[in-house]
């Protein structure tokens, strides 16, 4: 059904117009479970291997663009097959504006690890294995001068983004650009029902030919935190809760060094007040772990308690940061044949550390390989070693032909 | 005295007569490679290891002046991906995040081929030129031997040792440096008649830091074309590629 609707599609397309292309795409993977870890389900297998092939097929002319993407997933003895429009949009002048209408790739922002300013896009920039970002339904009013550029969105999610903004539907963002020498300045307005009002300021600032550092800072009106209270708190009658609160503020600060010879390091340092704090987390594990080993000594209450923890585990978002501190570190090299490079997610409160390391080579002028590792370790009490999943290893072959 | 006058004039006058405008000869070799303003190429990049050719790439590059450029990828892998630069500012647009970025000059020299060997077809905005020799063999033709000394610190060469044909001002090879001294690349150039007038049709370009590796740029569809400055304002590279008008 869904071949004979992209079929029709093209048909109905004047294809002398279209510059098209289409990715073909295989993505094995292998995850190994700590299956006796505090934060992994009770039937946690020690291992699972995924495999996913997909297919991509873009399609540009007379001012619209669509990227359709189609994917069959095996994970363990389950399979399913979804295809979806990640952007689908048509653009046109007007009055000196650009308006833009559909479904459309929305990323902003200055960072590599992480993106305060990405308030409508929301791409996981830890996602480990690549996988195209979905775009997000909006209609926009873009003017653009010489060096700067200002930006009206409206944004309406629908259902096409459940997972992400469901609880913030409708959004408006105002983004301010501008270019100057050496230095990208970016400022933005937003509002959503969930944050409420939010401005943000960002900055990219190119030191000299190999240095250059930039910042982000985003100061919302509302934002939700999971607040988990110790095991003397929840007999005393406190609630694990995600707790609504006022004006929080997720900043970043990075700087990355580049040589001739290929070598580029980024460094990356974060603050995201509405991730859970340390505090949180232990008691997370305090309580999950007793739950586990001696149910028994359970104080009273606990029973809900743990039912809302793992839901509120259930509803984390992937894009949002797991801890309020974060250090980032990215080592890569371009090289003639092999494009290694090393990444390091560190915990500093509870000294938590993901160690990815990517290697990706081109085979001849159409294909691409890339293989990446991913293992979480740190102290006995750490969250990265109290997750279920320990280790991840993934290979991604690409080939892609235009016409 | 006036014997004295005459003997200055007969000594100084074949020398100001064969003086060499350093600078025409600049622009007239630039003509060569862009004989416009505001154009449009195509280029070919053929990377060969040895005699096997490993890879090849396309591209589409809008000049503008003003030191603009816009280089779009068309090779199907890397669809999407565009570099902007704007005299010593340069930006990068991944397909997948369509998320301008701003990136550092030693930046813009990673990849197959540099931006700088795509996307900078003119000499004389660049460089500061100082006449070597008039009289020099090299490709074994007889040429006329400049220096380049970059003007601007985010060129991709800091120098360039130039040589143009004796007779035509033709580009006939360059020898290309980076700002540690070392020599790069070695580039020849060979022109053809397109429409009615000579063009450099083919760049090679000889990697001297891995000997084995040699790259053939080849530039077609050359043509005058006035792209609106919006195109050159990086958040704009997340709209659409221009299409062929």
């Amino acid at each position: 059904m869904k071949r004979r609707g992209i079929t029709l599609l093209l048909g109905l397309l004047p294809t002398p117009l279209l510059a098209n292309t289409l990715e073909l795409a295989a993505t094995p993977s292998l995850s190994a479970y700590h299956s006796t870890a505090p934060l992994a389900a009770s039937d946690q297998a020690d291992y699972e291997g995924r495999g996913r092939v997909a297919l991509g097929l873009t399609m540009s002319g007379h001012g619209c663009q669509a990227e359709w993407r189609g994917s069959a997933t095996r994970e363990g003895d389950e399979k399913h097959a979804e295809g979806r429009l990640n952007e689908a949009f048509c653009a046109s002048a007007w009055q000196g504006l650009d308006l833009t209408l559909g479904k459309r790739r929305l990323a902003w922002g200055v960072g590599y690890g992480y993106r305060p300013l990405d308030l409508l896009q929301l791409d996981d920039r830890q996602q480990l294995a690549p996988n195209p970002s979905e775009g997000v339904p909006q209609a926009s009013a873009e003017w653009f001068g010489l060096s700067d550029s200002l930006a009206l969105i409206y944004s309406n999610a629908l259902d096409w983004q459940q997972n992400r903004l469901a609880s913030s539907p409708e959004a408006w963002s105002l983004r301010y650009f501008h270019g100057g020498e050496a230095l990208d300045l970016m400022a933005l307005l937003h509002h959503d029902a969930a944050r409420d009002a939010v401005v943000g300021v960002g900055l990219a600032w190119v030191v000299d030919d190999a240095w250059a550092v930039h910042a982000e800072l985003t100061r919302q009106q509302r934002y939700t935190r999971l607040d988990v209270p110790g095991l003397g708190a929840l007999a005393a009658g406190e609630q694990v809760q995600t707790q609504e609160r006022e004006n929080g503020t997720k900043a970043l600060i990075g700087g990355q060094w580049s040589s001739a010879e290929g070598w580029t390091l980024i460094g990356e340092y974060w603050w995201d007040e509405s991730a859970p704090t340390h505090a949180s987390w232990r008691h997370s594990l305090d309580l999950i772990t007793l739950a586990q080993q001696a149910p028994q000594q359970l104080p009273a209450g606990s029973t809900s308690a743990l039912a809302d923890l793992t839901q509120a585990l259930g509803t984390l978002n992937q894009a949002a940061s797991l801890q309020p501190h974060n250090l980032f570190l990215r080592l890569a090299y371009d090289g003639e044949r092999w494009d290694p490079a090393l990444e390091l997610l560190i915990h500093p409160e509870d000294g938590g550390l993901a160690t990815t390391l990517r290697l990706g080579r081109e085979l001849g002028s159409a294909q691409r390989l890339e293989f990446g590792w991913r293992h979480l370790d740190g102290p006995a009490d750490a969250l990265f070693a109290n997750l279920a999943e320990r280790d991840r290893l993934y290979l991604d072959w690409q080939t892609a032909l235009g016409w | 005295m006036f014997k004295h006058i005459l003997l200055l004039l007969t000594l100084t006058l074949p020398t100001l007569a064969h003086a060499f405008d350093v600078a025409a000869a600049l622009g007239a070799a630039d003509a060569y490679r862009l004989p416009g303003q505001s154009m449009q190429l195509d280029s070919h990049v053929a990377l060969y290891e040895g005699e096997t050719l490993t890879k090849e790439r396309d591209y589409r590059v809008y000049i503008k002046p003003g030191r603009r450029s816009l280089v779009l990828f068309q090779s199907p892998i890397e669809a999407g991906q565009k570099v902007l630069m704007v005299e010593d500012n340069f930006w990068l647009l991944m397909p997948k995040s369509r998320r301008p970025m701003r990136i550092t000059p030693m930046q813009k020299l990673l990849g197959d081929a540099a931006a700088g060997d795509i996307a900078t077809l003119t000499w004389s905005d660049y460089y500061d030129a100082t006449l070597v020799d008039e009289a020099e063999t090299r490709e074994g033709r007889r040429c006329v031997h400049l220096s380049l000394t970059a003007r601007y610190p985010s060129s991709t060469y800091h120098q360039i040792e130039l040589w143009l044909d004796s007779d035509d001002l033709a580009p006939v090879a360059a020898d290309l440096y980076v700002t540690s001294g070392k020599l790069a690349k070695q580039a020849t150039y060979q022109l053809e008649a397109v429409e009615g007038r000579r063009q450099v049709t083919t760049t090679t370009l000889i990697d001297r830091l891995q000997n084995d590796r040699r790259t053939v740029i080849t530039h077609s569809g050359l043509k005058e074309v006035e792209l609106d400055d919006k195109l050159y304002n990086p958040q704009y590279l997340i709209h659409a590629a221009p299409e062929a008008p």
